[in-house]
């Protein structure tokens, strides 16, 4: 007998034993008929037997790391009825075991207390329309809760607050030109269109949620700190926007900029200027506290009592909305700069009242010309870009005349002649 | 005969090559040890391995076994292969009087180790469609069946819809009269629980529209080759101990697309689209 037909009926034998023993069928899908007890009230099926990599970004979380899927997913502050067990069995109306919550379920503007925290209300986001035109990210969640992407608003939420990662894609103006006359324009024009991509790459986890100072502006306005930090290299001084400084041609420093602020010439309130960093702090002195210092002056107040008081600051909260938006407000030169504000247009001595102290071409600025100008209009002067190597008569032309030629590059570049 | 002889002869010889061991024991019976032993064309009786005196040669063995197929010939009582095939079951009660565990005995043992349904018969699951006729006698009549003979595999939301009689597509026709408090309580009120919150029962308040499984049991539902019946893939994963591996493709990053409108004098920023994107996939395995 060969060995293939002896395999055949051994083979052949053990099948019909085990045949002629056993009366059961075997089930395809075991334990498809084991089912989960579900008598208790609220839910009884394990989430996490499913979502197991959820549970771990939240233990990794540095916030909501204590709630429960529950707390989030079939919260109750909503008006939502989901199936529940028990002896008062309810069978679930727009959801069955969970929904997926929006964020401002929970913060809204009343708040809520889950699991025995409260949740702060998402100031200004939580109102209606959003808080004011003056919030920064309006655009961004009104777009977000427009999108079927996520419900409600979550889309901004996450990219914020989360380790969820984002791209963002920017389109705007290359560069503007002006020219000035007295203090006044006599032409003026934008040209080009740059793109600019921000990627703030992160685990890309929507459920690690980040404590709010890991919240970084510079990740996703990664074109103003690169205007801020590098600008456009140069040998006497790199040309940076976004940073203006203090012009003067008389008093103590001198031009030195970077080391000196003498500005009020020396006086008792002599002290570092507000805006400006040293090139040897910024690139760790651009940071989120840095973009608060105008983009919510309120905020800022708050955390640095020392500044607070050096420069007015709970006066000039007064001339902005920073108490009106989420975290950061839109804003240009002239929201504390002007007539009126705290922080008046002033002029060396010797142009008191008859440079752009003594007209309204600040106020001008800001009703005639676009917001998105506004800032590159007074930064075209304020960056002390390019001269011409005829300074001194150039110096009164536009110092003391109020003459200027300017062309000024958006950033993160800011290259700026002005002649 | 001498050819089937031959052929157990060789087949003896095949287990010895196949063995390789002329003194391996070949276990038959129990309580003893019952030896064939081949050694050099011979078979030995051997006890408890020793090998005996009892050596019996190829001759002797034919007609031990010429001896034992004659008995086999003489008895008027064939033995059955299949004890019990012919002792038939009564149909004639109500419900069904066939015994689905003695098949079935694993989906009972998981049906009675606890939670929920323990106490319901297979038939009130699965013989309940009113889309389906069962073979079934009922007074005397005899039902071939149609759609299914004995049994069909059943969508949880055949009894799970909320629908009540005569909407429903539930049947008593088929089932024990003995079983109605296995599904009701003493006043006849249904126990088995709505699933709502998919938009799936006539309850108008049942929407689903904020359901995060609702994506999960609709495709359960419309997939043409899907492994069960209606939305039963979603209805067992999450609520039996089945074993079940979840891929996921997650999106991990958001593209925001924003541009500056402006004119000369006016301008705003407007964000014109978010799209997810860098999807990841995950496996999660439920144990």
């Amino acid at each position: 007998m060969r060995p293939i037909t002896f395999a055949i009926i051994l083979v052949g034998l053990v099948s019909v034993v085990l045949l002629l023993t056993s009366t059961n069928v075997f089930s395809l899908l075991p334990d498809q008929h084991k089912f989960i007890n579900i008598d208790n009230p609220s839910n009884d099926i394990d989430c996490v037997a499913c979502h197991s990599r959820i549970r771990a970004e939240l233990d990794n979380s540095d916030l909501h790391g204590n709630l429960s899927c529950e707390d989030c997913h079939r919260f109750e502050g909503t008006g939502i009825s989901f199936a529940e067990g028990g002896s008062l069995a309810t069978a679930g109306e727009e959801a069955h075991a969970a929904y997926t919550p929006r964020c401002l379920d929970c913060h809204d503007s009343d708040g809520a207390t889950v699991a025995g925290e409260y949740a702060t209300p998402a100031r200004a986001f939580c109102d209606a329309n959003y808080g004011c035109e003056y919030s920064a990210h309006k655009a961004l969640v009104a777009k977000a809760n427009e999108s079927s992407m996520s419900v409600g608003e979550n889309e901004a939420c996450l990219v914020c607050h989360t380790n969820y990662s984002c791209e963002l894609d920017y389109t705007y103006f290359k560069d503007i030109s002006y020219s000035l006359s007295n203090w006044s324009f006599t032409s003026f024009g934008c040209s080009g269109t740059r793109d600019y991509t921000a990627n703030w790459n992160k685990s890309g986890a929507k459920h690690v949620f980040l404590s709010l100072d890991k919240i970084d502006c510079t990740k996703c306005h990664e074109n103003i700190y690169d205007a801020l930090v590098i600008g456009t290299p140069k040998v006497n001084g790199d040309y940076l926007t976004h940073s203006p400084i203090e012009i003067h041609t008389s008093g103590t420093g001198g031009t030195d900029w970077n080391t000196n602020n003498p500005w009020p010439f020396g006086g008792p309130n002599y002290h570092d200027r507000y805006h400006y960093i040293p090139e040897a702090d910024r690139a760790t002195g651009v940071n989120s506290s840095y973009c608060y210092e105008c983009h919510n002056v309120n905020k800022y107040a708050n955390e640095n009592l020392a500044d607070k008081t050096t420069y007015d600051l709970g006066d000039v909260t007064s001339d902005t909305y920073s108490t009106q938006v989420h975290c950061a407000e839109a804003l240009w030169c002239q929201t504390c700069h002007g007539n009126g504000k705290t922080k008046v247009v002033i002029d060396n001595p010797e142009q008191l009242n008859t440079g752009h102290s003594g007209t309204n071409f600040v106020d001008d600025v800001t009703s005639d010309y676009a917001r998105t100008f506004q800032g590159d209009i007074c930064m075209g002067c304020h960056e002390a870009a390019v001269h011409p190597s005829d300074a001194q008569a150039i110096c009164t032309r536009c110092h003391k005349f109020g003459n200027a030629d300017v062309t000024i590059k958006s950033e993160p570049y800011g290259y700026a002649t002005n002649i | 005969m001498m050819d089937v002889l031959l052929e157990i002869y060789y087949f003896f010889a095949a287990i010895e090559r196949f063995i390789g061991d002329k003194h391996h024991f070949v276990r038959i019976g129990t309580g003893y040890d019952y030896v064939l032993v081949f050694r050099s064309g011979n078979i030995c009786d051997c006890q408890g391995g020793e090998k005996t005196n009892g050596m019996i040669n190829l001759k002797q063995m034919f007609l031990i076994i010429a001896v034992l197929s004659a008995i086999a010939v003489a008895m008027t009582h064939t033995v059955t292969l299949f004890s019990g095939q012919h002792s038939w079951y009564n149909l004639s009660g109500s419900g069904s009087n066939v015994p689905c565990l003695k098949c079935h005995e694993d989906i009972g043992l998981e049906l009675y180790s606890g939670g929920v349904h323990t106490s319901i018969d297979c038939e009130c699951c699965h013989r309940t469609s009113k889309m389906v006729g069962y073979a079934a006698v009922n007074a005397s009549l005899v039902e071939p069946g149609q759609e299914a003979h004995s049994a069909s595999t059943e969508e949880c939301m055949l009894c799970h819809d909320g629908s009540g009689i005569p909407d429903t597509n539930f049947t008593h026709y088929y089932l024990n009269e003995s079983s109605c408090l296995q599904c009701h309580d003493s006043a006849y009120v249904v126990l088995a629980a709505a699933a709502g919150g998919f938009g799936l029962t006539p309850d108008l308040c049942d929407t689903g529209t904020q359901a995060a499984h609702r994506s999960f049991v609709l495709e359960a539902m419309i997939a043409d080759d899907s492994l069960m019946a209606g939305a039963n893939e979603a209805c067992i994963a999450c609520h039996t101990t089945i074993k079940a591996n979840i891929e996921f493709n997650v999106s991990t990053e958001a593209k925001i697309t924003v541009n500056n409108a402006y004119n000369d004098s006016y301008s705003y920023w407007a964000v014109t689209e978010i799209t997810p994107t860098n999807y990841i996939p995950y496996t999660e395995v439920k144990e």
